[in-house]
This record gives structure tokens, C-alpha cells and sequence, in this order.
């Protein structure tokens, strides 16, 4: 389903209704933005495991703080910096716990594999391996436009909201992540 | 000169790749692909390794793998309003969706004729009775999927509703 994309008024208009504690708002709230601070969480991360739990706790810090929002406007610059600050923590202490982090591991869903996706599935694996590890490796200045744009399907603009960045900014780091994939996949993902 | 000229096209690529390239640029990548091979190899190593890269990403998070049409940018703007718009407009026009009669119809005959697209005015012109008000009947279900190919062979533009106030529209096929 495509819900509407919310002007920033009424954004706005949310976060304000939001912080005197209308439940509906804030629901609303959630249900616009969770998507996308799911995919900064994992680009951030790389690690599809760990974005359930991150999102939830994005979610309680940003109603702990909303308070400290004091344009409603750069909700979505402010919830990024969240997310990703998150799962950055999130990380970090994975590979505490952890003496390697495998991406086996992070490949596979939480659930133990009951909920297999079929078009996962039918995926060739080493190529769907390649691709996902080629991601991760790209630097986090290139891989979070990139994954933004691939599974949000944002413009130039949009992304760069979110990122605090200008249009040129994110065209250049988006040809930029293109270049690098070119180039650590070179010969690896048939036509 | 030349790692300019290549940075130039790379810059073409990534902006097409993203519907971001304006109409100027879409015809400048045209004609530097349609006269140099190696950039028309750039641009298919591109265009395949950025659709692949997406489809392993949506489908490490489980989202939907859509495919992507040469120029949705209204889709993005308008949302919601563009796409109640286009399916206002779709059901006045009784576009009937080639390919699509798997079940009620005659059992995919045309199913080759849906990844086929001509331009839709030639098709209305040599064919006007296939455009006649589709008759499909469907009752109970919330949602309409309209399907409109793109450009390329095998992309289509899928436009889900779901919030369907229209209770009187009576289409006898399915579609």
C-alpha cells in the first residue's frame, strides 16, 4: 500500500499534537516514518536481525525526547540522527558480544528461517551474498543514500532532507557508490 | 578530455538510474550510447548491476520487489492524489489490460501481448473494440491493482488501491 506522503505542515501538526500526548497522532506518526528508519537502521547496521529491536528503541528514545524537537519541520533530519546514532550502538555492542560477527548470520532472519521469503529464496544465493556484502562494505557516507534510495524509492531531495544534504551532494555520493560497486563486482552479477 | 567525458556519462547514467535525468540528459545519454559501445556496455553493466543490488536489498528487508518505470518522479510528488487520479482516469477509459485474462478470459493467449508495448494510441487506432469498457466482475475485495507498462519490455507501473468508495462500477472480467 502506498500511504500518502505527509506535507511538512502536517507533520508539523503531528509532532506538536504528538508531545500533548494524542496517541493517534503519535500512531500516525509512526506508521509514516517507521519504514524509512527501518532502512536507515539497516544500512547503518547491515544486519537485518538487529532492526526490529533498534527500531523499537529509536521509537522509545524519539517519544522520550520529542520535547527536544524544537522545529517540527526537521522531524525527519532529527529522527535519522536517532536511528542512526541506534544503530550504531547497536553495532557496537553486537561485536562485543560476539568475537566475529558472521555475515551468515546476519543473512538469515530472526526467526530461525520459519518465515521464509520466497523470493529470497529463489534468489541464487552467491550473487544475492555478493550483492548485500558489496553494500555493507561501501563507506557509510555512500551506502546510506544508496540503500535510501533503493528501498525507499526517494528522490534527490528526499534523501537529502533526511541526510542534511544537498541534491548535488547525494547525486554525487550516489554515482560514487555506483562506481565502487562497479568495481568490487566486476564479473560477479550476470545480466 | 576523456575522464571527463566519462565522468560526464556516469553522472547521466546515475541521474537516469535514479528518474532523476531530465529530458536534455535522457537524450544526451541516448545518443552517447547509441554511438560509442563502450558506454552502451557502462550503461547495461549499470542499469543490471543497480537493479540487482536493489532486489537483494528489498529482499533482505522483505519489501515488496517492485519494478521500476522510466518516470515516476509524479508518483513520488503527487502520491496518494496522482494515484487516485490515474485510476479515475483508467476505469473512465475502460483500459482494458492486455495479457490479462488468464482466468476468465481465453486462457493467456494474450499473455505474451502484456510485456508487448506499443504505443497506446497505434493500438487503439488498429484494434478500437479491445478498448471497449472491460467487463470484470469482482465483488468484496478492498483493494484494485491497475497494471501500466513502461517503456521497457517486461516493467509495468502497478498501482494499488485501497481505499475503493466505488460500490456501483460493475466490470464482468477479470482483468
Amino acid at each position: 500500500m502506498v500511504s500518502a506522503i505527509l506535507d511538512t505542515q502536517a507533520v508539523s501538526r503531528l509532532v506538536v499534537d504528538a508531545r500533548r500526548g494524542d496517541r493517534v497522532a503519535a500512531d500516525r506518526l509512526i506508521r509514516e516514518h517507521d519504514r524509512w528508519v527501518r532502512s536507515i537502521v539497516y544500512a547503518v547496521c547491515g544486519r537485518v536481525d538487529l532492526v526490529d529491536d533498534v527500531a523499537q528503541q529509536v521509537w522509545t528514545q524519539a517519544w522520550e525526547r520529542l520535547d527536544s524537537l524544537r522545529d517540527p519541520q526537521r522531524l525527519r533530519s532529527w529522527l535519522y540522527n536517532i536511528a542512526r546514532n541506534a544503530a550504531i550502538d547497536a553495532g557496537i555492542a553486537r561485536k562485543r558480544r560476539s568475537a566475529t560477527v558472521s555475515l551468515e548470520v546476519a543473512r538469515e532472519p530472526s526467526d530461525g528461517g520459519r518465515n521464509v521469503n520466497p523470493a529470497r529464496a529463489a534468489m541464487d544465493g552467491e550473487v544475492y551474498g555478493d550483492l548485500v556484502d558489496a553494500v555493507q562494505s561501501l563507506p557509510a557516507l555512500y551506502r546510506e543514500p544508496f540503500v535510501l534510495r533503493h528501498l525507499e524509492d526517494w528522490s534527490y531531495a528526499q534523501i537529502g532532507e533526511v541526510l542534511s544534504l544537498s541534491v548535488e551532494a547525494v547525486e554525487t555520493r550516489l554515482i560514487r557508490a555506483r562506481r565502487m560497486l562497479r568495481e568490487t563486482l566486476k564479473g560477479k552479477v550476470a545480466p | 578530455m576523456r575522464r571527463e567525458q566519462d565522468g560526464q556519462l556516469e553522472r547521466l547514467i546515475s541521474r537516469f538510474l535514479d528518474d532523476e535525468a531530465t529530458v536534455g540528459e535522457r537524450r544526451e545519454l541516448n545518443a552517447r550510447v547509441d554511438a560509442d559501445p563502450a558506454a552502451r556496455l557502462l550503461f547495461d553493466e549499470s542499469v543490471d548491476l543497480d537493479r540487482e543490488a536493489g532486489r537483494a536489498l528489498r529482499t533482505a528487508m522483505n519489501r515488496p520487489l517492485h519494478v521500476r518505470v522510466g518516470s515516476p518522479a509524479w508518483v513520488r510528488t503527487w502520491g496518494a492524489v496522482a494515484l487516485a487520479a490515474a485510476a479515475g482516469l483508467a476505469l473512465m477509459l475502460g483500459i482494458s489490460v492486455p495479457g490479462w485474462q488468464g482466468r476468465a478470459g481465453n486462457g493467456g493467449a494474450n499473455q505474451a501481448g502484456f510485456f508487448h508495448n506499443p504505443s497506446w494510441s497505434d493500438v487503439m487506432k488498429a484494434d478500437p473494440a479491445r478498448f471497449d469498457r472491460p467487463r470484470v466482475q469482482y465483488r468484496g475485495r478492498q483493494r484494485e491493482l491497475i497494471l501500466i507498462p513502461s517503456d521497457r519490455p517486461g516493467e509495468f507501473m502497478v498501482i494499488e488501491l485501497n481505499r475503493i468508495r466505488i460500490r456501483t462500477t460493475g466490470i464482468q472480467q477479470d482483468f
